[in-house]
């Protein structure tokens, strides 16, 4: 079993380690694990039974390394964005179960049953929708819609921010982040998260960095989340089955923030949180 | 030795936080490029934006009263004037001297310029101390498109916001410039000559923001009286953000006031009152670490008074005027800190300069002036998740009455987090103004040939005999003060989305500044002395009572605010002139805000009052009840929004305000309002 990982520490070796132990539960020693940064693994030969790329840089490393073969192993992606993943990913594989990934999104509607939950009274969920954002608008309407929500997208142009942004305060009651390097990254979150609290807009984000910058809640799975579906996966895959399609993971967390919550006069408790999504959650 | 660790943990912090946004900068330069989205999304870290000093306290946890009026519900109250807008807020009593002359104030209609008011628009004070102490004047001049929220501290609260903070603090804030980006037009038409007009432009990105406001409200006031008001402006305000923890704002304005006055009687002849203000505000904010900022604030402002007129009387004609230009400079400090969520401190310190020039107020060519230097300092101790304990003080110097120190005390009990209890007691001050310190009035004699009683002749330009000397300080005036205690309750019943707003007060008055008539020797007539007015301090009344306030939201378009309050005013001396009825009994409002559908929205607002009698020449005046109704539409054309509105103030017919002979009509108006 090759794991690649984009980077040799932090989050990636978190996941990858998660992985190993989820399938080393279920059949400890059997596996033969290489886990290394993926330019390491200069060669196919000796070709592995099993890849599991962590993060898009080893997810496009392993498949490039792969391109030529006409049987390639199994790939597994995980600690991956959705839409990172789908621009890459060979459509071809997918259909055939022989790729798939753990992303790191939750999926459209935990995060619309999240923003129900904790904010009953909000009705007008607004996002900002950059040039990679566009590819979740539409799932998020039709979350939105089922759960009596309307979503109200203000769309980014280029060096445009701002008027987005203004345009949109007023009409919403919550607004939730998407991943997106334009509209979202390290510099512009401090003037959303500002001129959003200045609105007494709530903001839910997508990953812890969020609740401690400011964000009322977030909703993210840690990467040892996301390594331990991944293990779920292979583990199924390894009993001769094809892999399961790509997804979120199964676990997450829910994080308030509380001094924002006591600010906006919210009263909010993040593991009940967490459990009643959870319930919603189950089928 | 732990001065000095403070200061290395500090300078720690500061260097690891700089330190962070240099990684941070350096991975957004690498990132930037590729635009499209990693893992890194989901993983980088972001600095803290919103730490603990830079979130306003929950209202729960604010030790005293406090009512927040937003931008939302000033417009949909149909307000053209922001004394207009605190009737909504409980306690809270407003009438009109005349048209050009709305007032507001708290609990008592003693304060008739709402001298016993501070008043704060991002942290300027509007007080003017050029006359009796004014911020009602300075209120007029606000721009209501421009405020972000009015938050209102019912209560007295100088251990914190110092001298005149006396009966009720109100802290205008006005909107980002940031958040006005774009164009906003607004046109305002409607009876009794109303006709406003407000054009804003806002640009700028993200690290600077800039606004620009031109704004006019004219009126003619009252049927019958001459108090026609045009009321102008230009506001200026830039934020600026150069780097993550700083915050700078700078703001300019300039105005003119010209309001009507005068009962067309010899001795109160028709005027023009004219005044023209400038201010310039530069504020500092930085975040020394996530717990912990710092505010520097400078203010410079000018003022300039023309009221000038012939008054005649006992045959006789002299020049009676109240022209003056005035000056004050403020420059502030605060710090303030967040120790592990059970301590909070804050503390600064404040100097004041200023300068008044009138030789007709104060019989001098010279500049008279004064300084106020205040400290302060607030511990908020968290001793258990139930309990908020608030100790604050504040230490003033003035140059003419001296040092003063205005404690406060206060306590926050939650009984659950959405169910508070609040207990407190203050003293607050209020020193003389410079006219009660140092006023000297006097008229001369401009009629020739004037035989007084068929006897004595009074040549032109001299003191007219008798009332020839209106008002002389002795200067011997000290600062009034006050002690309040109060309890309250406020809760937040989230089943019937219900918030509640409690509170009963006992406030004692002492050393009122009152005007009082004296006697001064005429050299001229020995015979015929001159009546003056003196300020004096007497003994205050004794204010006692509770309000409340229902915040009911039933439907989610629904909103209904009941605001009641009930106060005596109990005289404490016999020698005393006050007056029992100088506050209502009973005073009232209710609002109904509507969303419709179709993008229409209702209001209705009723206020009412039992009779009572503003000091400064009211009469006992019966406000039954006044019900302004307004319905408005947005719309959107495009990119354009806007909203088109009808007012009808008064619909239930005319009231008297402030005199038996005054009445505000019914006023119906229309306004348009467009943002691009």
């Amino acid at each position: 079993m090759w794991v690649a990982l984009s980077d040799t520490g932090g989050p990636h070796a978190e996941a990858a380690e998660a992985l190993r132990a989820e399938v080393e539960q279920v059949l400890p020693g059997r596996v033969d694990w290489r886990i290394a940064h993926w330019s390491q693994f200069g060669s196919a030969t000796p070709e592995p039974q099993w890849v599991v790329a962590v993060g898009t840089a080893a997810q496009r490393g392993m498949q490039d390394l792969f391109a030529r073969d006409a049987t390639p192993p199994p790939l597994l992606a995980i600690l991956v964005p959705r839409l990172a993943f789908e621009r890459i990913a060979d459509p071809a594989r997918l259909r055939t179960g022989s790729l798939s990934a753990v992303f790191l999104d939750q999926s459209p509607a935990r995060h619309l049953e999240l923003i129900r939950l904790a904010l009953p009274d909000a009705r007008n969920v607004g996002i900002l929708v950059g040039g990679e954002s566009k590819g979740h608008t539409q799932a998020l309407e039709k979350a939105a819609k089922e759960r009596g929500l309307q979503l109200v997208a203000s769309a980014v142009a280029a060096g445009g921010l701002y008027p987005a942004l203004q345009s949109l305060l007023p009409d919403v009651d919550v607004l939730l982040a998407l991943p997106d390097p334009v509209v979202f990254n390290s510099q512009t979150a401090a003037n959303i998260l500002t001129a959003a609290y200045r609105r007494q807009v709530p903001l839910t984000g997508f990953s812890p960095a969020y609740v401690k910058a400011g964000a009322l809640l977030a909703l993210y799975s840690t990467p040892a989340q996301v390594g331990t579906r991944g293990g779920e996966l292979l583990r199924q895959a390894m009993t001769g089955r094809p892999l399961l399609p790509p997804q979120s993971p199964r676990e997450f967390v829910v994080a308030v923030n509380q001094n924002v919550a006591r600010s906006l006069g919210l009263a909010l408790d993040e593991s009940q949180l967490g459990e009643q999504l959870r319930q919603k959650d189950r089928p | 030795m732990a001065a000095y660790s403070y200061r290395v943990v500090m300078a720690a912090r500061i260097h690891a936080m700089l330190r962070a946004l240099a990684v941070a900068l350096a991975w957004l330069g690498a990132s930037a490029a590729a635009q499209e989205v990693s893992e890194h999304d989901y993983l980088a870290d972001l600095p803290v934006v919103l730490s603990v000093s830079r979130l306003a306290q929950p209202l729960n946890e604010v030790p005293g009263a406090v009512t927040v009026i937003d931008a939302d519900t000033i417009r949909r109250s149909g307000a053209r004037d922001v004394a207009e807008a605190l009737r909504l807020v409980p306690g809270f009593l407003f009438t009109y001297r005349n048209g050009a002359n709305p007032q507001a104030s708290y609990h008592s209609g003693m304060d008739t310029y709402g001298s016993r008011m501070q008043v704060f628009v991002d942290g300027r004070s509007l007080y003017s101390s050029l006359l009796f102490g004014d911020t009602n004047l300075g209120l007029r001049g606000i721009v209501l498109e421009d405020i972000e929220r009015i938050e209102v501290l019912r209560g007295s609260n100088s251990a914190s916001y110092g001298a005149n903070a006396f009966l009720g603090v109100v802290n205008i804030v006005t909107r980002n410039a940031a958040d006005t980006h774009g164009a906003m037009v607004s046109a305002t038409m409607g009876d009794r000559g109303v006709e406003d007009n407000v054009a804003r432009v806002g640009w700028g990105d993200e690290k600077a923001g800039f606004r620009i406001t031109a704004s006019r409200r004219v009126d003619r006031g009252f049927e019958r009286v001459y108090d026609d008001s045009h009321v102008s402006r230009l506001q200026f305000r830039a934020d600026l953000v150069p780097t993550p923890s700083d915050d700078l704002m700078f703001q300019f304005g300039t105005g003119e006031i010209a309001r009507g006055d005068g009962a067309g009687t010899p001795g109160n002849p028709y005027r023009t009152i004219g005044q023209t203000d400038a201010f310039l505000l530069l504020r500092w904010q930085r975040q020394l670490a996530p717990d912990e900022k710092m505010e520097l604030r400078l203010t410079h402002e000018r003022e300039y008074f023309v009221s000038r007129v012939l008054v005649a009387g006992s045959g006789m004609s002299a020049v009676s005027d109240s022209s003056g230009s005035a000056q004050r400079t403020e420059l502030g400090l605060q710090h303030s800190r967040v120790v592990d969520h059970s301590w909070r401190l804050a503390w600064g310190g404040e100097w004041r300069h200023e300068a008044v020039q009138s030789p007709p107020l104060y019989f001098s060519t010279d500049s008279i002036s004064l300084h106020q230097w205040r400290g302060f300092g607030t511990v908020e101790w968290r001793p258990h998740a139930q309990w908020l304990l608030q100790a604050s003080g504040m230490y003033e110097g003035h140059s003419y009455t001296g040092t003063t120190f205005s404690p406060r005390l206060a306590a926050n009990f939650h009984v659950t987090p959405d169910h508070t209890l609040r207990a407190g007691v203050t003293k607050s001050q209020r020193p003389p103004t410079f006219y009660e310190l140092r006023a000297d009035s006097r008229l001369f004699n401009l009629t020739p040939g004037v035989l007084l009683f068929g006897i004595f002749p009074v040549p032109v330009g001299t003191q007219v005999p008798v009332q020839g000397w209106p008002y002389l300080s002795s200067g011997t005036v000290k600062a009034e003060s006050m002690v309040s205690r109060e309890i309250g309750y406020l809760g937040n019943i989230r089943q019937a989305n219900l918030r509640v707003d409690v509170r009963a007060f006992e406030e004692r008055m002492d050393d009122r500044i009152d005007a009082v008539t004296r006697t001064i020797p005429n050299p001229a007539y020995p015979l015929l002395p001159f009546t003056s007015f003196d300020f004096v301090n007497r003994p205050g009344p004794l204010l006692h009572g509770f309000e409340y306030q229902f915040d009911w939201r039933p439907l989610a378009d629904t909103r209904l605010v009941l605001s009641e309050m009930h106060i005596r005013s109990v005289r404490r001396s016999t020698s005393m002139n006050t007056d029992p009825l100088e506050a209502p009994f009973r005073s009232h409002s209710l609002v109904w805000f509507q969303k419709l559908p179709a993008g229409f929205d209702f209001s209705a607002i009723s206020t009412s009052s039992t009779p009572f009698r503003w000091t400064g020449g009211s009469d006992l005046i019966n406000t039954p009840r006044r019900l302004d109704v307004r319905l408005a539409k947005s719309f959107s054309i495009g990119a354009t929004r806007g909203e088109a509105s009808l007012t009808v103030q008064a619909i239930n017919g005319s009231y008297q305000v402030h005199k038996v002979d005054q009445r505000f009509e019914r006023r119906t108006f229309a306004a348009l309002r467009l943002d691009f």
